[in-house]
This record gives C-alpha cells, structure tokens and sequence, in this order.
C-alpha cells in the first residue's frame, strides 16, 4: 500500500491540474495585430461578440448580413474622426474559424494617409463584424485575457 | 642633449599646419566629423549588407552616413546605392527626392574617386534601379513615382550624361502599355495563367464610388463565382473570402479612376492540399467574369 502512495499523489496532482485547465475560460483574445513596427496595437475580440455574431449561412444565395455601404461607412467615419482625408482601397469579407465557431467579418483597408494618422492609431485596417460591431485596436501588443478564478 | 635639433622640424611643422590648414578645410567641410577614410569604411557594411539583399538593414547605415557626411564628396555612393535599396524595398516616394539629390549634385554618369582614383559609373546602378521600380509598377504609388522621376530627369538636363532618360523612357513605354495584370498564378505554378485588362476594357468598365452600394452586390458577385467554379468543374473547393479591390491602388496618381472589380476565393477542402493555389474568380461590376489566360503575363504596347 506504502508504494503505492507516490503514485496516487501523482495522480491526485494531474487531476487538479486538468480540471484548473479547464476552468480556465477565455474572455477576450487578440485577433489581429495593426499600426507599426514602433506603435503596435491589438484587435482584441471578445469570446461573448464572437458567439454572438452573425453568420453568413449561403454567400452562394444570400447577402451578407450587414451591407458593404454601411461598413465602409463606420471605417470613413473612423479615419474621419482622426482628421485623415482618405478613402477606401480595399475591402473584404473573410471567413475564420475561432474557438469552433465560425466568424464572418470586413477587412477595411484605408488608402493614402500619407501623414501616417492612422497607422500610428492602429487603424490602417478596420474589423467589422456582420452585426455592424466594430472591433477597436488597443494600444500595445496584447495577450489573451482569461476569467478570474 | 640640446634641443637645436629638435626645433627646425618643430617649426617645419607648424609652418605646414599653418600653410595647409585652409587647403584641407576647403577640400574637407568643417561638417566632416571624420576624414574621407572613415566615411569609406563606414559605408561597407552598408556594401556588403546589399550583396546579401539585406536592404532593409543597408538602408538605414547609408541614411546616417548621409546624415553624418553631408557634404563629402563622395556621398554620391549612399545617395545611389540608397536610391536603389528604397526601390527594393518599395518605399517609391523616398525615391524622388533621392533622386533630385543625385541630379542636382551634377551627376554625369561617371565619378572620379579620389580615395580609389578609379572612374565610378552609377548608370549602371540607375537602370538597375529603373528595373527594380519597372517590376513593382502595380504596387501602390509606383507609377506616380515613375512619372515622377520622369519629371526630375526633364527637369535637370545635363549633356555629358550617360544613357540618359533611364526613368522617362520607362514612363513613356508604360504610357504605350495595352494591357494590364490584376491577377496571376503564384510564381512557381506547374501550369501558370494570369488575368488581363486592355485599356479599352478598363475605359468601358463600369465605375463605383464607395461608400455608394455597388452596382452588383456582394452577393451576386459571389452567387456568379460558384457558378463559374461549377462551370470548370473544379471540385472540392469551399468559398473563404470575398473581396473589392481598386484596378488602380495609386492613391496619388490614377489613371483609371474609380475601376473596381471582385475577386471571389475558394479554398481546398482537402487537408493535403490546404496550401494548394486557390481557385479566384475574377469578376467586374457590370457581373462579367474575368477568364484566365495560360502562360505568365506579357504587357502588349
């Protein structure tokens, strides 16, 4: 019985480290990096915005959920409100698939800027989501934040 | 031991000191932190960092060294050899002002070097960057840079210079260009194709003016694409993405304004081929569908 304590011991360890594991639940992690080498920022996204987001369930049949005007709209009032005279280059809709769930969402990517505003406020390239959610930079390079225990 | 001796060398050399301090200031800027040599040696690793096509890391040694040596004589060799690291890098518009730089220092095609006395030759080293800013001419700014650079030759003509017109010959021949690649193959593809616009397509194509909705929707630019995929039986594929690119990215300089056009990628769903070519379909916003053409791309005149 006595040899066969350590082993128990080992055991009893593992499965409190299995089960801290799994309780510890993702809240927000970085999505996409922008702004430069000197000024990073982070697109964070939120595990609650990311399941709640809208799918674009037939792009062979239907629309996207929220129209391409609208989104180009959000990013020009963005670059905008940064007192940058641009317009838009290019614009996509991309599919990802994040924690088993898929997540559809725009690219914005602003042309000019020759002052650098945006890029310097991480902004060269807006994310917006099907729900017209637009997913905010925060300064820095950033790591996933979990759930207090 | 008496000091005699030692005091006609003394004087000898302050008489020199004193005789040739203006001849070197005039030769030697009081700007020059250090002798002609140093700034040489300086300049090498910046030399070899380029035979390795590290220009990333050679850029910068030549922009202190510039910094550092203003008014050498020699500093045509940062100011060429930059010129040519900002055309790899694609950072088109540094070029320009490089490049008035060179002209304006009285640039003839060939410089004497003193420390060397050997004849430097930056023609050579002008049409290779020519070539480099030729092969990036569909990336955003590049053509305005070449029509640029086109302007500051005109602007500084100088008759004992060789092969003169590197940048406005280029410019003119581009001018002459028919057709246009918005899409190809990636470089190594056993069955390369690529997807052309001729200038008499992109005058008729249909414009959009975003943030206005765009003549044919997203969704039906995408609903043509899987039919196209049907219609080349192309199999296991999945749509991934779907996106409005501008013909002309130039935010400076358009020559066809406003041309917009779709490009609808599907993606293998075949784990052994997730990193295979992806299907794209190329489609205008008047809902024609761009067909690929076999072969890389050839500009026609």
């Amino acid at each position: 019985m006595n040899r066969l304590l350590p082993l128990l011991a080992i055991m009893v360890c593992l499965a409190l480290a299995t089960a801290s594991a799994r309780s510890r639940t993702i809240v927000s992690f970085p999505f996409q990096n922008t702004g430069t080498g000197a000024d990073p920022w982070t697109v964070m996204l939120d595990r609650d915005v990311l399941l709640a987001s809208p799918q674009w369930t037939d792009p062979a049949a239907s629309e996207p959920p929220f129209p391409p005007d609208k989104a180009i709209q959000i990013a020009l009032d963005v670059a905008h409100s940064l007192s940058a005279t641009t317009g838009i280059s290019l614009l996509s809709i991309n599919k990802t698939t994040l924690y088993e769930t898929s997540l559809w969402y725009y690219e914005i990517t602003m042309e000019g800027d020759p002052a650098g505003i945006l890029k310097r406020n991480g902004c060269d390239k807006i994310y917006i989501l099907m729900d017209g959610t637009r997913l905010k930079p925060s300064p820095g390079r950033l790591d996933a934040v979990y759930e207090k225990q | 031991m008496s000091p005699r001796p030692l005091l006609i060398p003394a004087i000898i050399a302050l008489l020199t000191a004193l005789f040739c301090a203006p001849a070197q200031a005039y030769n030697q800027p009081e700007t020059w932190p250090q002798p002609l040599q140093d700034k040489a040696a300086a300049f090498q690793p910046a030399y070899q960092l380029i035979q390795q096509k590290d220009y990333a890391k050679a850029l910068p040694i030549l922009q202190q060294n510039i910094r550092d040596y203003p008014q050498a004589e020699t500093i045509d060799y940062e100011y060429v050899w930059g010129f040519y690291c900002l055309a790899q890098l694609s950072r088109f518009q540094e070029m320009e002002e490089y490049y008035a730089i060179i002209l304006q220092r009285g640039y003839t095609g060939e410089v004497r070097d003193k420390v060397t006395d050997m004849n430097r030759d930056w023609a050579s080293r002008i049409i290779e960057t020519r070539e480099a800013l030729e092969k990036r001419l569909d990336e955003p700014g590049a053509r305005h840079t070449l029509r640029k650079l086109a302007e500051i030759e005109a602007a500084h003509p100088a008759p004992g210079r060789k092969q003169i017109g590197p940048f406005e010959r280029c410019y003119d021949a581009h001018r002459r260009r028919k057709t246009f690649c918005i899409g190809s193959s990636e470089p190594n593809s056993l069955r390369p194709w690529h997807i052309s616009l001729s200038t008499s397509e992109l005058t008729a194509a249909r414009k959009w003016h975003p943030p206005d909705p765009p003549s044919i929707s997203i969704g039906l630019a995408t609903a043509l694409a899987h039919k196209e995929i049907e219609l080349r039986k192309v199999r296991d594929v999945a749509f991934s993405s779907v996106t409005m690119r501008q013909f002309d990215s130039d935010p400076r300089h358009r020559e066809f304004p406003d041309i917009w056009y779709y490009i609808v990628e599907f993606s293998s769903t075949r784990p052994a081929l997730r990193f295979a070519e992806a299907a794209s379909i190329y489609v205008l916003m008047d809902g024609t569908v761009l067909q690929p053409r076999p072969g890389q791309f050839q500009p026609a005149y």
